[in-house]
């Protein structure tokens, strides 16, 4: 008794990065990404039966290799979280204590690769992954002086000193 | 081609321009990622911040002051607020202390020290009143010493002072300490304090002198405050005025959790007041419940203690417990 045993492999869909590299990535682990997965459905990407070889690579101009890659790891480590409900997500208190400790571990990352993944999240519309961004860097920024944040993220005091004298005063505003 | 797809579905695929193209336009500092980030993402993380955070970072850039000033954004307040109003010997005056910053758990980053504001208002005779405020940070309030009781009413430029630094901050705790009770203060309460939310009223040592739609303005002022728990100490006007009658309970409707009423039999007894047992609902769900002037009979105990059997019973199967 040998029935065929027809294997259904994941469905694939390729993505490229703006330094022209191709990843392939499941398509159950992208549909986290609103931007692919819409374009995904517009194109009818997942109607066609076409090999993985031949299907068209959809081009992400904004988002280069290593970021692409993250991002990807962080969706494959994600593809099992139940879906976001925005309204909820709304009413929650806005809290930054409530990052799960693996994107604690992978968002150690230094700056410039943070900001990235800030770019590309926000680009390819993949909430979960903005969302604990964003809370990384507010708490880079929580508790930290003036001075402090500039230095921290090298920002450059641009104010002139007539401006500075006046956020100097700014609090001694009902002084007689 | 695909390009022209995600034209179509209003994705970005300009390749003429690359994003560090865009950024070198602007003028910010070589590894300033913060500042380059879209207005949109930078504001996802800022509705993160406290009021002391943006604060701080509002004197960070121009770009940083600009976005902080959006209207979205300065909803925002400080929170954990303490508020003081006392008397001076020829005024008055108020503290405000704003609460330390919460981090984030297992952050062990120093944080900021409490922002103190003190107000001190004293008329002086021909001038009229000498004002001015005080911003501190300290982790120790200021010790003041007992004034005596002058008729003098609250100026509104205290008031005022008070409502623009409210603006931003909300306040837990008021407490009056010293002061005249009276319409100058009630009134400037009222309107500084609109909006707020205060888990804590504490009287202390006040001289009342309040007419009837004054004590109507303070109940009414208790009541959109949501205040939660009211102590009165060394007040006996308060406790004489009769104001905490059956009515304020009902008015009440649940929102008090506790109220400590310190006052001595001869302070009471003029004002006591012995309720209907309809107002037992809405005593079920007090914590303290210290009213000396409130006379009940014994058999209500059992009554409020089913009362709360009950409620208890409902919340376990509603499993909030």
């Amino acid at each position: 008794f040998l029935f065929p045993i027809k294997m259904t492999s994941p469905r694939m869909i390729k993505l490229t990065s703006n330094d022209d590299k191709t990843f392939e990535v499941e398509r159950d682990v992208i549909k986290q990404s609103v931007t692919v997965n819409t374009l995904i459905t517009d194109l009818n990407m997942d109607d066609e039966d076409v090999s993985v070889e031949n299907q068209m690579a959809i081009p992400l101009p904004n988002v280069d290799a290593a970021t692409l890659e993250m991002v990807i790891t962080w969706c494959k480590q994600h593809r099992e979280d139940p879906p976001r409900n925005e309204e909820e997500e709304e009413k929650k208190e806005k809290r930054t204590d409530d990052i799960p400790e693996w994107d604690k571990t992978f968002l150690d990352v230094e700056q410039s690769v943070l900001f990235a993944l800030i770019l590309a999240a926000n680009y390819m519309d993949i909430k979960g992954l903005l969302d604990n961004c964003c809370k990384t860097v507010a708490n880079m920024i929580k508790g930290k002086t003036p001075d402090e944040i500039r230095k921290h993220f090298n920002i450059k005091n641009d104010f002139t000193p007539e401006e500075e004298e006046q956020i100097r005063k700014e609090n001694a505003w009902c002084e007689d | 081609g695909i390009a022209e797809k995600l034209g179509e579905c209003g994705v970005e695929t300009d390749n003429d321009k690359t994003a560090e193209q865009v950024y070198t336009d602007i003028d910010f500092g070589p590894e300033d990622n913060l500042s380059r980030l879209p207005d949109l993402c930078l504001f996802q993380i800022l509705l993160l911040l406290s009021r002391n955070d943006l604060d701080n970072l509002k004197k960070v850039s121009r770009k940083m002051g600009a976005i902080v000033e959006e209207p979205e954004l300065r909803k925002i307040k400080s929170g954990g607020g303490h508020l003081c109003i006392f008397r001076l010997p020829r005024g008055h005056g108020f503290e405000l202390e704003m609460g330390k910053i919460k981090l984030a758990e297992n952050d062990d980053r120093e944080v900021n020290s409490d922002v103190v504001f003190v107000y001190e208002a004293e008329f002086v005779k021909g001038k009229g009143y000498k004002h001015g405020i005080t911003e501190r940070r300290t982790t120790t309030t200021i010790s003041r010493v007992e004034a005596r009781l002058h008729r003098s009413p609250c100026p509104k430029s205290m008031f005022d002072i008070l409502e623009k630094l409210l603006n931003t901050r909300t306040v837990d705790v008021v407490r009056l300490h010293s002061v005249g009770l009276d319409a100058s203060l009630l009134e400037g309460l009222v309107s500084s304090t609109m909006g707020q939310s205060l888990k804590e009223l504490h009287v202390l040592n006040c001289k009342v002198n309040a007419t009837h739609e004054d004590f109507e303005k303070f109940t009414n002022w208790i009541k959109t405050t949501r205040t939660k728990k009211l102590t009165v100490k060394n007040t006996c006007g308060l406790v004489r005025s009769s104001f905490l009658n059956e009515n304020f309970f009902i008015e009440m409707n649940g929102q008090m959790t506790s109220i400590d009423i310190e006052a001595s039999f001869v302070q009471y007894s003029k004002a006591r007041f012995h309720p209907l047992r309809d107002i037992i609902p809405h005593l079920s769900h007090f914590s303290i419940l210290n009213v000396p002037s409130m006379v009940v009979a014994a058999e209500w105990l059992g009554e409020l203690l089913m009362t709360r059997l009950r409620s208890a019973i409902a919340s376990y199967d509603a499993g909030s417990w």
